[in-house]
């Protein structure tokens, strides 16, 4: 029975939800007889606290526990960058070093075989548009051994111009023969060639035809040019040379300390990819499983 | 209980242990060493506990630590919030509240936090705090009621 005495006993149980409905029926009742004792409710309502949902704690993984069978790595913030940056660098470098390995050797094979073909007195007047194919084949890489940079409407020039463009085709053997130089190799035919095309060079030549019809007629002599598919470790020098290997650094023209340390790097960053393709390997066909929980990179296995 | 079972107590229960703790202890360096050594206890006793009652375990050894030993050792600080006083003008009821938490004893504290943070019963307090359910009504009506006259005070003016 709810009275003067003990009303306030239960406002406080009204407050914390622990009376009946019943109770909470006799209550109300009570009030409505006494309504001067309304406000006396609401302030005990109001004595409720409510939770500080900032204040969180902050130390949780260092109270957890490892859980058996099972290895959890839980990086900090910081790290989970530091590793995709660094995983993401090994493929860039692996990937740029593989491209720019390809097109090295489409260069030397093209660079290699042009100079026989241009010596071959059958196809004279054609000699220029090869090198155009050539270049075609080898892109945007250097090719030293162009013997015919001249497009070739230039031919019917004054002979003035030819000097300048025989100038030039010996600058060109000499680059050559200082390319020879670097790479130890005894390629006498280089020169031959380069001088072969100095002469053809300077004759009339019919009217340019298609890149690929050229390269149609010509396959038999210069089959080679579309080799492109050689064994990154080694490179043919010449046909009918000795078949010596070198490796695509060794043939750079720059001192032996640099080549010396890109190989380095280069082996760094192969063995780097292998480790990287390995460990993906390695990853899909077992039970790692690799997932982002909050701010956190969790490996488990 | 498990090793994972007690993880996700951690992620569960630790942050409003935290809170509940602080509130307690006032001092968060206080509430952090209770919140450690409850989870110490629970991973020590988790073959004894149930992973239902982990939460009811954990706020028990944490109101020990923070209530029973901190009272023993007399050296409760408890921070109070700022003085500043609820009017129309600052109408932060909870702030006035922080402050009318703090004219509490320790013991009367604890029992409004698991009653009004946790919703915990008078039964379950009881569990909890090792009173029986008369013992916590009693608390909790000298708690409300001071918590309700320093709210009704003239200074407060509600």
């Amino acid at each position: 029975m709810i009275n003067l005495e003990n009303y306030e006993e239960y406002m406080v149980m009204h407050a914390d939800g622990e009376l009946s409905p019943s109770e909470e029926q006799e209550l109300m009742n009570f009030l409505y007889e006494h309504p001067e004792l309304q406000s006396e409710l609401t302030a005990f309502s109001m004595t409720k606290m409510i939770p500080d949902t900032d204040i969180v704690f902050e130390k949780k993984d260092a109270l957890m526990q490892p859980v058996e069978g099972k290895k959890v790595i839980a990086f900090p913030v910081w790290r989970k960058y530091a590793v995709a940056a660094g995983v993401a660098a090994i493929f860039l470098v692996s990937y740029w070093k593989l491209h720019t390995g390809s097109t090295e050797e489409m260069t030397t094979v093209a660079a290699v075989t042009t100079p026989p073909a241009a010596t071959t007195p059958a196809a004279p007047a054609t000699n220029p548009t090869e090198n155009t194919t050539s270049q075609q084949n080898t892109d945007n890489t250097n090719n030293i051994n162009n013997a015919t940079p001249a497009p070739i409407n230039r031919t019917e020039t004054p002979a003035p111009q030819q000097k300048t463009m025989l100038a030039a085709n010996t600058t060109k053997s000499d680059r050559v023969k200082q390319m020879d130089r670097v790479t130890g190799a005894k390629n006498t035919n280089y020169e031959t060639a380069v001088a072969a095309n100095t002469t053809i060079a300077t004759e009339p030549i019919s009217p340019v035809e298609p890149a690929e019809m050229i390269a149609w007629k010509n396959q038999e002599n210069f089959s080679e040019v579309f080799v492109t598919n050689v064994p990154p470790a080694s490179i043919y020098m010449h046909e009918g040379d000795e078949r010596g290997t070198q490796s695509i650094i060794d043939k750079l023209p720059i001192d032996e300390l640099k080549k010396k340390g890109m190989e380095n790097v280069a082996s760094a960053v192969a063995t780097g990819y292998n480790k990287v393709h390995a460990l993906r390997e390695e990853i899909s066909g077992s039970a790692i499983s690799l997932k982002i929980e909050k701010r956190k990179l969790v490996i488990s296995f | 209980m498990d090793a994972q079972q007690y993880n996700s107590c951690v992620k569960e229960w630790s942050d409003a242990l935290f809170r509940f703790a602080v509130k307690c202890t006032g001092q968060a360096s206080d509430a952090h060493d209770v919140v450690q050594g409850a989870f110490e206890v629970l991973w020590a006793k988790r073959d004894e506990v149930l992973p239902e009652k982990a939460k009811a375990f954990l706020f028990q050894v944490a109101y020990r630590q923070s209530v029973d030993n901190f009272r023993k050792r007399s050296k409760i600080a408890f921070k109070e919030a700022p003085e500043e006083s609820w009017s129309p003008a600052n109408p932060d009821l909870k702030k006035v509240l922080e402050r009318a938490l703090a004219q509490l004893d320790e013991r009367s504290r604890a029992l409004v936090l698991l009653k009004d943070y946790e919703g915990y019963s008078y039964e379950e307090i009881g569990r909890i705090t090792d009173l029986n359910e008369s013992q916590v009504k009693v608390y909790l009506f000298r708690a409300r009621k001071t918590l309700k006259e320093y709210l009704v005070s003239v200074e407060n003016i509600i």
